[in-house]
This record gives C-alpha cells, sequence and structure tokens, in this order.
C-alpha cells in the first residue's frame, strides 16, 4: 500500500526535511532545493509532497494525502476533520496578539479591531474571553495593520519578535503554544496503520518529537 | 445535486432505487420488516437526554407554541415510536428508508438514510447477525472494507471516574476522537494518579485484538454490565473468526461515535477508496421512567448518499 505525505513548503517544511534527512531510511529523498514537488522512495512504497502549509490541512482531510506535517495553528485554524497523531519540537513558536507599543488604551474600548491572518481562532479566542471584536482579515504584513490605523490589535505567530519590535509593536497576550503537528487523514489510518504506524516510529527517531 | 437534465435525474433516482432495493431484499430476507419512522422529535427530549448538540437541529414550532425538531436520527424516531406502543416479551426486527435533517455550515441539510433495528432480545446472537448483515452489505460493494467496531460505554464509565469539569471533560472526548495523544497528556498531567488516569493514558492501546484488550482491562474495576458486554462482544468476534469474516472487523476503544447512547458496542463501516462512513450502527437500552420501560435495541444505518458516491455508477 503506497503512503502519500504532505510535507508544507517554506521554513516549517525545511525543518520537517532536515529531521527525515537525519533518518537514514529516509534520507536525500527529498530536495529542498528542487521545484521538483513530488519525491518517491520506491522501496517502500512512500511518496512526499510539498504544498502550501495553508493547504496540507484540505489535502489530508479530503484523503489526497494519508498523513501530512502542517502547523497546530493551520489546525486550529481550518479545524480539519483529522487525526491529529502528534506534535513535534519544531516550529515551535507562539500565537500572539501585539499592539503598538504606545497605544495600552484598545482594552478600553467596546469593540476591538483585529487584523489577523487567524479569523477563526481569533473569533473563539475573544468569544471565550466576552470581548467584542471586528476582524480584518489579511493574508499577510499583519503587522502593518495597527501602523496604519486599520485595527488595533494584531493575532499573529510570533517566533522571536523581532519583526514586531521592528514595526514599533509589542506582544500584549500569548494566546498558544504552536508547533508542528502530524495529521492523517481518518480513514487512511483506519485502512494504512501499520505503514502509518511504522513511518512515524521511523520519524521519531530523527528526534522531532515533544513526546 | 445537480442535474444537466430531467433524464439525467431520472436516471440517478432508478440507479439509487435499484441499489437501496438490492439491499432491502437483503433485510427482508432475514424476517426484518418496513417501519415508517415519526419525522418529529420533541426538543426538550433530545436537550434533556443531551444525545446531540442542539445547534445541529432543525427546528420548528407547533400550533400549540412547542418546539419540535425535524428528525436528526432516524434511531431516535423509531424509538418514540416503540416505546408508546411496546409490552413485555415483544421482539420486533424491522428496516427503514427514511431522511433526517441536520444544521451544518449554516444550512439544512438533508440525509438518506437505509437500516436494521431489532428491539427486545439482550441476546448476543442478534449483535452476531448485525455485524454479520453489515458485513453482508459492504461486501456486496467492495473487497476492501473495514467494519471499527468500539465500545464508548467504557470510555464514558472511566471519564465520570475522573470527575472533570463539562468543558475539560468535552475537550478529553475530542481529543479521544481526533487520536490527540499530546492533548490528552496535558489534561491528565494536572490530576493525580488513580485507575481513570492510567486507563485514559493508554486509550489508544486498547485496540486490535479484543482477546488481548480485554486481557489488559481486567486490571480496571469496570462494574459487571461492561463486563459482560466487553465478553458478549469477544464471543462474536470468536464467531466472526468461524465465519472467516473476522478480517473486516477491527475493534478499537477509543472509537467514540457521534451520538452517546450506546449502552454496549457501537460500530462505523469504511471503504478503502472512499472518504467518509458508508455505515453506523451499535446496541443500545430504550428507558422511560414513566413507562417503567427497559427496552434493549441493536441495529445499523447505511448512508445512502455516501454509498451511491462511492459506487459512482458501478453496477452490483
Amino acid at each position: 500500500m503506497t503512503l502519500s505525505i504532505a510535507i508544507p513548503k517554506g521554513r516549517l517544511g525545511a525543518q520537517v526535511i532536515k529531521v527525515l534527512n537525519s533518518v537514514n531510511l529516509y534520507k536525500d529523498i527529498v530536495d529542498n532545493s528542487s521545484r521538483k514537488l513530488v519525491f518517491f522512495k520506491n522501496d517502500e512504497n512512500i511518496v512526499f509532497n510539498m504544498v502550501k502549509n495553508a493547504d496540507v490541512t484540505t489535502y489530508v482531510e479530503e484523503k489526497v494525502f494519508d498523513i501530512g506535517f502542517t502547523g497546530m495553528d493551520m489546525v486550529m485554524e481550518n479545524k480539519p476533520n483529522v487525526y491529529i497523531l502528534d506534535r513535534l519540537n519544531i516550529g515551535v513558536c507562539k500565537l500572539s496578539i501585539a499592539a503598538l507599543s504606545n497605544n495600552k488604551d484598545f482594552k478600553d474600548k467596546r469593540l476591538i479591531r483585529v487584523a489577523t491572518s487567524y479569523p477563526t481562532i481569533s473569533k473563539d479566542y475573544f468569544k471565550d474571553k466576552g470581548i467584542d471584536i471586528n476582524i480584518m482579515n489579511l493574508n499577510g504584513s499583519v503587522e502593518l495593520a495597527p501602523v496604519l490605523g486599520l485595527s488595533d490589535v494584531i493575532v499573529d505567530i510570533v517566533e522571536t519578535g523581532n519583526t514586531l519590535r521592528e514595526n514599533g509593536l509589542e506582544v500584549v497576550e500569548d494566546m498558544y503554544e504552536i508547533s508542528c503537528a502530524l495529521i492523517a487523514n481518518k480513514i487512511s489510518y483506519k485502512f494504512k496503520r501499520k505503514e502509518i504506524d511504522e513511518f512515524i516510529n521511523n520519524f521519531k527517531s530523527g528526534g522531532a518529537y515533544e513526546g | 445535486m445537480y442535474f444537466s437534465g430531467i433524464k439525467e435525474k431520472l436516471r440517478f433516482s432508478n440507479y439509487k432505487y435499484n441499489i437501496v432495493t438490492e439491499i432491502e431484499k437483503g433485510f427482508i430476507d432475514r424476517g426484518y420488516l418496513y417501519l415508517e419512522a415519526n419525522p418529529f422529535e420533541e426538543y426538550e427530549q433530545i436537550v434533556i437526554e443531551q444525545r446531540v448538540n442542539p445547534e445541529k437541529l432543525v427546528k420548528l414550532v407547533d400550533p400549540q407554541g412547542k418546539i419540535k425538531v425535524l428528525s436528526s436520527d432516524i434511531t431516535s424516531g423509531l424509538i418514540e415510536d416503540i416505546k408508546r406502543q411496546w409490552s413485555e416479551g415483544l421482539e420486533i426486527k424491522v428496516f427503514y428508508r427514511d431522511r433526517v435533517y441536520k444544521i451544518k455550515d449554516d444550512n439544512i441539510k438533508i440525509f438518506e438514510k437505509l437500516g436494521v433495528e431489532c428491539f427486545g432480545n439482550f441476546s448476543y446472537d442478534v449483535d452476531l447477525e448485525i455485524l454479520s448483515m453489515a458485513h453482508e452489505v459492504l461486501n456486496k460493494f467492495s473487497d476492501n472494507f473495514l467494519i471499527e467496531v468500539g465500545m464508548s460505554s467504557i470510555v464514558y464509565y472511566m471519564l465520570d471516574s475522573l470527575e472533570l469539569k463539562k468543558n475539560e471533560r468535552e475537550v478529553l472526548i475530542n481529543s479521544i476522537s481526533n487520536k490527540d495523544s499530546y492533548e490528552i497528556r496535558k489534561i491528565l498531567k494536572q490530576m493525580e494518579d488513580n485507575e481513570g488516569v492510567e486507563f485514559f493514558y493508554n486509550i489508544f492501546n486498547y485496540r486490535g485484538n479484543i482477546i488481548e484488550v480485554k486481557k489488559e482491562l481486567e486490571k480496571f474495576n469496570l462494574p459487571k454490565y461492561l463486563i459482560k458486554s466487553l465478553c458478549s462482544l469477544e464471543k462474536n468476534f470468536i464467531e466472526l473468526e468461524k465465519k472467516g469474516i473476522v478480517d473486516n472487523f477491527y475493534f478499537d476503544l477509543s472509537f467514540i461515535p457521534e451520538f452517546n447512547y450506546y449502552s454496549a458496542f457501537s460500530f462505523r463501516g469504511y471503504f478503502e477508496d472512499y472518504n467518509g462512513e458508508i455505515i453506523k450502527g451499535g446496541r443500545y437500552i430504550l428507558n422511560s421512567t414513566e413507562e417503567d420501560l427497559v427496552v434493549p435495541g441493536v441495529g445499523f444505518s447505511i448512508e445512502v448518499a455516501d454509498l451511491i458516491k462511492h459506487l459512482g455508477g458501478k453496477l452490483i
């Protein structure tokens, strides 16, 4: 049985590939410098597919791929009907609320304007806290929104905090710890349990598990 | 579903009709009789019983101002009818073909169901008959299918021993359903070690061979009725092995169905090449304190639309 695996392109994918390369069985199969999107490990019937991080949940939920690596932020935002088999200690960061360093008054507002690429997570989080918000859905450069007066705060991924600082923003509140998740299609996992468990065990030997 | 013309619609309807009739023929051959389900349910009753998330129900108000629900689950509708007219010692086997209504993505969705139920019989023979019938249905359409069997009554019993808050309980159930061991560990870490904590730390290990799982579960202080259910299911697996069909069955204690009314085992059937559940079923008990009624039931339903989608025009 062929096992198809989704690997996110970009920074997170590079970290996943690094771990794959540290496992003898999967060494030098996925070439991150190549423009190819599909890589085969013929002797074990494994196919690695490079896709956009934001699309991994869709591909796996729709059973195009059996399992996939993606950020937990994508899982929380897209809420796919998949198994979340484990979390890895790569791609570790925080999903935080940030505001301009000189704007602390936003908390007194009746309606807070939130700029984010994570509308679902933001809506759920502020709803739980009983705070009314107006979401500004952005696809990138979210840090600009408070600077240009589009929003009071932003909800975004924070790794080092450098981008925030450089744009005059600071973290007001950390919402969630985020890391890379290994997700599986629910039907695939029932039929390919042996193959998936075997892959996970081999991948674990690369030392990327939170335990 | 969109059709480019009436001829296409007719062709599809008749194709579906033939598939459904073929399955029903199998039910009739086994002595099951057709029963029409009540299309309405009492909203209050569903909320009290916490059978299903009220947000997913299609509600309407009757002329007396009472809130009714368009059937969200055929078995519940049948149960209501059966309860009213049940008499001691009765045993009935029925099949149905009906629709259920649910709110999904802010729209009313209609699901067509075909299924069987056997009321008034506690014996494991009936469980075996139902599991075998589910196998027969799936086997008509594919060689590559799987029936996942669980016993959520054990999971719910152990959950009660943890004394969790309502939201923690929901998170734990969701995490088990999603096989999210990281989230489970996060919840359990905050708790003092006890039998329940040990059970949930290992929940994903209780799967595969039911005889071995049963041995593993012996260390937990399960009540007699659950042990009896587990023994009965074990007996069924042995019988399925004798019939040479056990390879299509898989026991997984972490399988928790959407409806929490199953009193013993529950199961789901899947095709390898289809991304969805085709069959849903299990054993339950109908209780009514008003009428001092206890009626055992066991059965399953087939998701007609999913089955047709999987077949994609193929003939049986």
